[in-house]
């Protein structure tokens, strides 16, 4: 199985009235060939957002701020809305979440999805017609047209390497400073646990003191003592941790100097490239100049470039009527009983779980590779829902899309994806396989969504719910995101935002519950759950 | 101990009059609403579950049968008097709280507009009083009644429905939908003040949903309509651990379970209604089969069914 599509470090941002929210923070992101990915999270967690940055969809007020995204071979986090009308439809399909306002009402369902079809057969028909007239107009050798060829792909693989190099070495250095500053933050919270300690302990001898009634003092002196005997030990370990670091600073500098020294050697082969490719393009217009005058076929061309148009326009026309049937052989394909009579009906004529069908059909006509749900069956009854989630699997196996899948149900969740990552606040939280998810998760944000499933309370018991709302974009979120509506939450939670922790090969969680020193309050966690 | 009916439909039916062409919503339909019960009607879009609670609201006429309320017919014509008395006894709870609030008026008039209209305060402090209450009992802070309904979240607002049905202190509440277009994690918080307000306020429910995972969370009885017809009819748990008929089973098989592997491996049973076969001898009858417990069929049919559990 290969990598389809790949996300790193997105983030996206959105101006809203003089501010700039970032709304996508940092978000890292792969999905496989032929997987099922689900993304969960309450609404404002961000992950439609998220879609539809891979879509090029954002409303015009939001942009991709940093980050890449790469489909198959491509960089797409730069593409223009142009370059989007390319692949979108036929790489990318969507399905929106509410039938009754993702289709035309004044449209007949069935020109909903062969217009899909025409527009994207005329757009084949037009190129092949394009290429055919401009061979007839070749003057140029075709030996000149293959250097020129060449030499313009060349150009972009190195201009592809270039991108690629510029964006790790920029990462490489932020890296080594995350790794300092992540060392400062664990001395911190290591020191800070000792000062509670010691303020409880000193609190246990005083009262005890005032039981049985002797001097605290002496004992209180020896403790203090002590504790700062362990934070010099701390601070020893500390400078000897930030030395290995140093030390690796200067191997991580010296890739980092290569890197740079070949960057330089790139722009240097970039602009040689550049200029060869000028001088080419130069030589093959004189080239063309001197054979278009002595041509003496023109006017056989004309008339034959003529008849191409011709034929093209034949082609549109016959196009459509082909269309039409295949139309009516999708509507059969996702379920719709009496497909021929029923592609002349409009969309009121439908009942919510028919219309939600033809949505699918329209977004599958043109066969993508990466179907995006977009919560398909929020609005729709649960017996639909379970037919609904059935037709998109099946269509998934008959045509090998990979998935993507957002919902704030993790019961529906359960049954359609490989993997779920959980998203809170803008960032992932939490990723594994669905089985990992489900039954091992660590992330408090997971489990609470997972507790406060009607499916699992207890009747005549209050149903477990997670208090407040998502975070307010509009303020900076510090520490984790979560931690305000978590009444377990930590003291480090507040500050410092934890970074991934690994579990398994698959399976990461953004907790400080993770961290060594939180693995006390991981247990008290686990127990507190049950 | 013998439980007081508060509402009961004896063999209502209800009929749309589109242009001439009559439709039957809802065909001979009975049970009772007992007195502090939760009782459910579950059945998906288009099965009559919403229908029937509009007739209870008396917005839409019944074409044959009662609807009792403590004893007196409603669905008849009432004086002016009966109908102010009715009406505020009787509430509704709205499907999606983004389009059954107006988006023009602050919550306090919201709130306050059935007690304007039933002329339900001497002073202009009684009536603050009284929306302050109606918030606080809800969940929300008095200061929010001065300001607009875009100002909040999705369980806010299904709050602020909330707290304009409770305001006019209603006895029984119709509640449609009322946490379907909510998010999960909302949805438990929706749950939870409803069961507690029932608690506290004494109140009775007619709960309409299409979740059974929902409904056996917060229902005492639970009636499953299919096509407009109840087909079975009973105590909660016991519908849950002896399904009859197969529509409930197939409803009960679509909820989705938290539970990956369970989940992959189970299989939906889907209902075709066209397995009841009724002739002469075995006629189509609302048949008692436990204590409480109600099934649509023939007698054949049940006695197959009961082999099956």
């Amino acid at each position: 199985m290969s990598t389809i599509l790949e996300v790193r470090d997105l983030r996206v941002k959105f101006k809203l009235r003089e501010k700039e929210l970032t709304v996508i923070r940092n978000v890292d992101f792969h999905l496989q060939e032929g997987e099922t990915v689900a993304i969960v999270g309450e609404s404002g967690s961000g992950k439609s957002v998220f879609t539809k940055a891979l879509m090029g969809m954002l409303d015009k007020n939001g942009w991709i701020d940093s980050g890449i995204i790469k489909y198959k071979d491509e960089y797409i986090q730069n593409y223009t809305q142009k370059d989007w009308l390319q692949i979108r439809g036929s790489e990318f399909g969507m399905i929106f979440q509410d039938p009754m306002t993702a289709l035309n009402p004044l449209k007949k369902i069935g020109v909903q999805i062969s217009e899909t079809l025409i527009y994207h057969k005329n757009k084949q028909l037009r190129k092949d017609a394009q290429d055919e007239i401009s061979k007839l107009y070749q003057y140029n050798t075709p030996k000149t047209i293959n250097t020129i060829k060449e030499l313009s792909n060349e150009l972009v693989q190195v201009d592809n390497k270039l991108k690629a190099l510029k964006y790790f070495t920029k990462n490489g250095i932020k890296d080594l400073y995350e790794l300092i500053k992540r060392h400062h933050a664990e001395i911190k919270l290591e020191k800070s646990i000792n000062v509670v300690n010691t303020k409880q302990s000193i609190n246990d001898i005083k009262k005890k003191a005032k039981k049985i009634g002797f001097d605290p003092t002496e004992q209180i002196e020896k403790l203090l003592k002590t504790v700062d005997l362990m934070n010099e030990q701390i601070d020893l370990l500390s400078i000897e941790t930030v030395k290995e670091i140093k030390e690796e600073l200067p191997v991580i500098e010296h890739k980092i100097k290569d890197d740079v020294k070949e960057i330089g050697n790139l722009e240097i082969k970039k602009a040689k490239l550049q200029a060869e490719l000028r001088i080419k393009e130069k030589l093959s217009k004189q080239e063309y100049q001197s054979n278009k005058n002595n041509d003496f076929e023109c006017e056989s061309k004309k008339t034959q470039e003529k008849e191409i148009k011709v034929k093209l326009k034949n082609d549109l026309e016959l196009v459509k009527g082909e269309c039409i049937k295949e139309a009516i052989a999708f509507l059969d394909l996702v379920g719709i009983p009496d497909a021929e009579n029923r592609y002349h009906q409009y969309p009121f004529e439908f009942s919510g779980g028919m219309r939600q069908r033809v949505v699918i059909a329209i977004a599958i006509c043109t066969h993508p590779k990466v179907l995006i749900c977009d919560e398909p069956t929020t609005a729709l009854d649960v017996t639909i829902q379970s037919q609904i989630l059935r037709l998109i699997k099946e269509l998934q196996d008959k045509f090998n899309m990979s998935v993507i899948f957002i919902t704030h149900d993790l019961g529906v969740v359960a049954n359609v994806s490989d993997r779920v990552a959980v998203m809170y606040g803008g960032e992932i939280v939490e990723y594994g396989t669905s089985e990992e998810i489900f039954y091992d998760a660590y992330h408090p944000y997971t489990n609470a969504l997972l507790k406060s499933l009607p499916q699992l309370g207890v009747k005549g018991e209050e149903l477990f719910s997670i208090e407040g709302t998502p975070p307010n974009f509009a303020y900076k979120i510090e520490g984790d995101a979560f931690a305000q509506r978590n009444p377990l939450a930590m003291k480090i939670d507040f500050i410092h935002n934890p970074p991934f922790f690994k579990i398994t090969d698959t399976h990461y969680a953004k907790t400080w519950l993770l961290h060594p020193q939180g693995q006390k309050n991981l247990s008290l966690y686990k127990k507190e759950l049950k | 101990m013998r439980k007081e009916i508060l509402v009961s439909l004896k063999d209502t039916s209800i009929t749309y009059n589109n242009r001439g062409k009559l439709f039957e919503a809802v065909h001979k339909v009975s049970f009772d609403i007992y007195k502090g019960e939760t009782f459910s009607l579950v059945g998906e879009s288009g099965s009559g579950k919403t229908t029937i609670g509009r007739a209870i609201m008396k917005i839409v006429p019944t074409s044959n049968g009662d609807i009792i309320y403590k004893g007196d017919k409603i669905d008849k014509k009432m004086n002016k008097e009966e109908i102010r008395k009715y009406k505020q006894e009787v509430q509704m709870i709205f499907q999606d709280p983004m389009a059954s609030l107006n988006e023009r008026a602050k919550v306090d008039y919201i709130v306050s507009e059935g007690l304007y209209n039933f002329g339900l305060f001497s002073s202009e402090k009684e009536r603050y009083e009284k929306v302050e209450t109606a918030l606080l009992d809800v969940g929300l802070i008095p200061e929010f009644a001065s300001r607009f309904p875009h100002e909040f979240s999705g369980g806010q607002r299904q709050r602020i429905g909330i707290a304009r049905a409770l305001v006019m202190n209603p006895r029984f509440i119709v509640a449609d939908e009322p946490i379907s277009a909510l998010d999960v994690s909302i949805r438990a918080q929706v749950i939870n003040l409803l069961n507690e307000l029932k608690k506290k306020k004494d109140l009775t429910y007619l709960f309409i949903a299409h979740d059974l995972s929902v409904v056996k969370f917060i229902s005492d009885r639970i009636g499953v309509i299919y096509g407009g017809k109840i087909v079975e009819l009973a105590e909660s748990e016991d519908l849950f651990k002896n399904p009859y008929h197969p529509y409930t089973r197939s409803l009960l098989s679509a909820v989705p379970l938290p539970d990956p592997i369970k989940e992959k491996s189970k299989v939906i049973i889907d209902y075709n209604p066209e397995i009841h076969q009724y002739d002469e001898f075995s006629k189509c009858e609302w048949i008692e089969v436990d204590k409480g417990h109600f099934v649509l069929g023939s007698n054949q049919e049940i006695s197959k069914w009961q082999q099956e559990i």
